[in-house]
């Protein structure tokens, strides 16, 4: 397994993920913009933000189970997504056997389906 | 005899300077206005307002138009005195989150003091329920994210006090 350090978003880029999560538009998008290690560190942003609009929506309600379950309920209905693709972080590029190409396009699906799950803590329809 | 006076230091005014930057053709002159019951200056693209806030300290804040001064502005010279921004922009508009991205890397390039972003809703509801924004969203250590309505005095305040909260906690 390959440990590397993460690198870490400038707040421009961060203001703009918080930006379009807030107004419910996709970041596959954005990702696109981005080398690999950005979308990595991206997809990290906005697994904070996810349990962090979680917490601030539910407060003592809410628990990481919750939003795990919510994430593997969605990706059970999507046969060629592999659950804990998302959480396996900097490992997943060695562990997969995937194209780059269909990691990445991976990775842009699950970003959206957080977001998804954000928007029902922040109470928005995704739209674009 | 003491080499220094304390007395003469502790009634020295002190000058707090924050700078409001706003992503519109004008100065944020709502804005100041809410914080500052004296208004020094205003012109188009400029604002400038100070409130006592003790007996020996002054809060300056100076609000600026991200357009026509900006690029010619003495940065250099003013930064290092500037307790902290508030980077103003209406969240209705695209254009105005593109441009207050382009300041935060600038701004932040510039100057150590931290950064709240504040998205301005104008006359409309904030459509957020308030704990999703309240305390303002984390971005990094020295920056965050939060919302105003230019025409809720208080929203703009609340937005300012979590900046002097972001300072304080620079300093515990």
């Amino acid at each position: 397994m390959e440990n590397r350090t993460p690198v870490s978003l400038p707040e421009s880029l961060k203001f703009q993920i918080l930006c379009r999560m807030l107004k419910g538009k996709r970041l596959s998008v954005l990702m696109e913009q981005l080398d690999d290690e950005q979308c990595l560190a991206l997809q990290s942003f906005v697994w904070e933000k996810t349990l962090e609009f979680g917490i601030r929506a539910k407060g003592r309600r809410f628990s990481q189970e919750e939003l795990l379950g919510q994430l593997k309920a969605a990706e059970a209905r999507k046969s060629d997504i592999v659950y804990g693709f998302v959480f396996k972080g900097l490992s997943r590029f060695s562990l997969q056997n995937d194209s780059p190409a269909l990691i990445r396009a991976k990775m842009q699906e699950q970003v959206d389906l957080m977001c998804r799950v954000a928007n029902q803590f922040i109470e928005i329809q995704m739209s674009e | 005899m003491p080499l220094v006076d304390l007395d003469s230091i502790m009634t020295t005014p002190r000058i707090a300077e924050i700078m409001v930057v706003r992503s519109a053709a004008s100065a944020p002159v709502e804005f100041i206005q809410a914080i500052c019951p004296h208004i020094e200056r205003e012109r188009t693209d400029l604002v400038w307002g100070q409130l006592q806030a003790t007996e020996d300290l002054q809060l300056f804040l100076y609000g600026l138009s991200i357009r026509s001064p900006f690029e010619n502005f003495a940065w250099d010279l003013v930064v290092h005195k500037i307790l902290g921004f508030v980077l103003l922009f209406d969240w209705h508009h695209e254009s105005a989150c593109q441009e207050i991205k382009d300041l935060i890397d600038f701004i932040l390039h510039k100057s150590a003091a931290p950064i709240i972003c504040v998205a301005d809703v104008g006359n409309q509801p904030i459509l957020y329920r308030e704990e999703i924004y309240r305390p303002p969203i984390v971005l990094s250590r020295r920056c965050r994210f939060t919302f105003c309505q230019s025409s809720q005095p208080a929203t703009i305040r609340r937005a300012v006090v979590a900046l002097l909260d972001m300072l304080l906690n620079e300093v515990g």
